[in-house]
């Protein structure tokens, strides 16, 4: 490497140290908001907050996470919501977690909702078939879509938030069921589709 | 000043700048974590020390070699972009390339470099996605990693010595 070259690396090195400092400061706006107005109790419906397990606790840290089980109607759900903006890679694609965890999915279908839409899979292990239910919402758009939540977020830190809002990944699991009335449950509890 | 700044090999400073981000140490740990809790990436670093195995030898035998510019600069803007729009596999990417800049990859060690991917959590994740199990993920992620360090041995071959004329 000739001289030129080292003094071109020596800049470009002390821009990077530069810039990555001052993003790793610069405040970035989060999804608090958003997250408390998650209703806790309405008409049809009414929840309760759930303590976290010490392994999600490591997992998520210091992401901020929601975690309830509701009775809507005459469905239990529990819902999970985690604002991924103090820590980005607390949020995986979930099907990437369930199969970690060694469910195996089956059928996936989306369901259209405000903004866009929501998935449904199923999911199978030892014997066991259950549904779950999941999306990631920014307040105005709605999708299921990994690449698409690493774009908006990655385009989101690179405009130090300027972009848009952090979108919240909700996932929803029936209790002690197999599967719910995914669309009933929505009608019921339209605050979870307004965060 | 400018003396003293010849004397440091500033690609060194850059490998150890993408290292720095690589390895969480400004907050986060993501790649020991994946390793440590996701069943799909339990063995990346065992894939990481068998892709490292040939730029360790090459920078061993290379002594005093001159770094590849343009792969270090690579690095330094595929770690930055990777850092600040925190997107992981691309802060991977740019330590990769840094350790390749240090090994002077030459055109084979391209690939070397691409395969660098059998280390990196998203190799995980694509494996998911193929609807391949866990164990199945790691045995190929092994697997890559053999062949990136047997590409490797002939990619980051240091430049014979000059010899007298």
């Amino acid at each position: 490497m000739n001289n030129t070259a080292q003094k071109v690396l020596w800049i470009a090195l002390g821009i990077a140290l530069l810039l990555s400092l001052v993003w790793q400061f610069a405040p970035l706006s989060d999804a608090s908001a958003r997250l408390n107005a998650i209703p806790l109790r309405g008409l049809d419906f009414q929840g309760r907050d759930l303590p976290l397990a010490p392994v999600e606790i490591s997992i998520y840290s210091p992401a901020r996470v929601l975690k309830r089980i509701y009775q809507v109607g005459r469905q239990q759900v529990i819902v999970v919501a985690i604002d991924g903006s103090r820590n980005r890679h607390a949020i995986h694609d979930p099907t990437f977690c369930f199969r970690g965890a060694g469910w195996t999915i089956g059928a996936a279908r989306d369901l259209p909702v405000p903004g866009g839409y929501v998935r449904v899979l199923s999911l199978a292990k030892e014997g066991r078939h259950i549904e779950a239910m999941y999306w990631l919402s920014d307040g105005q758009t709605r999708h299921a879509s990994a690449l698409e939540y690493w774009w908006q977020t990655t385009w989101r830190r690179l405009t130090l938030g300027h972009s848009g809002a952090e979108p919240i990944l909700f996932v929803l699991q029936p209790v002690n069921r197999e599967s719910l009335d995914w669309e009933l449950l929505l009608q019921e509890f339209p605050g979870l589709l307004e965060s | 000043m400018m003396r003293l700044l010849n004397q440091i090999r500033v690609e060194w400073l850059v490998a150890a700048f993408c290292a720095w981000h690589a390895a969480g140490l400004l907050g986060g740990d993501a790649l020991v974590h994946a390793w440590q809790h996701s069943p799909y990436d339990r063995l990346g670093w065992l894939a990481l020390i068998l892709w490292a195995l040939p730029a360790a030898r090459a920078i061993w035998r290379g002594g005093s070699a001159n770094g590849a510019f343009p792969v270090a600069m690579a690095s330094l803007v595929m770690a930055l972009i990777g850092v600040l729009g925190d997107l992981n596999f691309l802060v991977y990417w740019g330590f990769a390339a840094s350790i390749g800049s240090l090994a002077r990859v030459a055109r084979r060690g391209w690939l070397w470099l691409v395969l660098a991917v059998c280390w990196m959590p998203v190799f995980g994740w694509f494996g998911s996605q193929l609807h391949l199990g866990a164990m199945p993920v790691n045995l190929l992620r092994l697997l890559v990693a053999a062949a990136a360090a047997a590409i490797g041995r002939c990619g980051l071959a240091p430049a014979p010595p000059k010899t007298p004329v």
